[in-house]
């Protein structure tokens, strides 16, 4: 019966990941697909864990045995949970420091008005590691356009 | 002894989890931008360590959860090291975003 209970809720975790995948498939950009996939890490593989612990306890080899298999299964899903929000979140905050735009994009001005903010990082003054100040990328056009216009008609030509 | 009814719920979750390691590779091959297809490709990880495990109970020998565990230690390594790659180098430029 354990067995049971479990293979239904590790379903349940499976059908999520589904549906998190078909989010990172058809949402519309990056940063909202960014979120499709945080759910896939998170509850899904969550659910898949809790599933499979379930199931071990209605296997029917000797406790010590089920109880390494659980210890195991404990240390993945506690590894996944520290681990995916912090993959999660270096990859967002690459992509929003380097300028990622495009149609859905958040503005680095409209961001910066916002009462809380974004744990202060929308601040275009920002230095970067190095010392580096953040240039968003239309101000880095702004500031080389002979470079662009170079580029363009060396593509041209 | 693995339930009869509890190995076809396991079977059944094994075709899902492919299903979703596909939707996931479609989305890394067409992927717009360098950082769609990391994202992806880490989801794509994390599902195959799900899989082994599955798998491993299915054909009721648990000790696959060992493979699964260096695949999730790997999957971590493997995202952060392309992160610090295209955060400190300057060559892959982020393309348009649809």
């Amino acid at each position: 019966m354990l067995q049971i209970i479990g293979s239904v809720i590790l379903l349940l975790g499976t059908f999520i990941c589904m549906f998190g995948a078909i989010g990172l498939l058809r949402l519309p950009n990056f940063f909202a697909r960014t979120h499709g996939a945080s759910i896939t890490d998170t509850l899904g593989a969550l659910l898949c864990i809790v599933g499979m612990v379930v199931f071990t306890f209605g296997m029917d080899d000797p406790m010590k045995f089920n109880l390494l298999v659980v210890v195991k299964l404990v240390s993945i899903g506690v590894f996944l949970l520290v681990t995916s929000p912090i993959a999660g979140h270096a990859l967002t905050r690459s992509a929003y420091r380097r300028g990622l735009n495009g149609k859905g994009a958040p503005n680095l001005e409209d961001v910066a008005n916002l009462p809380f903010g974004i744990h202060g990082a929308a601040d275009t003054r920002e230095l970067l590691e190095g010392g580096e100040e953040w240039v968003s990328r239309e101000a880095r056009s702004e500031q080389e356009p002979n470079n662009s216009d170079n580029l363009n008609s060396g593509e041209q030509s | 002894m693995i339930d009869p009814i509890a190995s076809n719920i396991l079977f059944v979750s094994t075709i899902t989890i492919m299903m979703t390691m596909m939707l996931a590779i479609v989305r890394a091959f067409m992927g717009p931008s360098v950082y769609d297809r990391i994202l992806a490709v880490n989801m794509f990880g994390t599902k195959t360590v799900i899989l082994i495990g599955v798998l491993g109970y299915l054909s009721g020998r648990p000790a696959f959860l060992d493979i699964a565990l260096v695949y999730a230690l790997m999957n971590f390594i493997t995202t952060i090291a392309v992160l610090r790659y295209s955060d400190f180098d300057e060559s892959p430029e982020p393309e348009e975003g649809v």
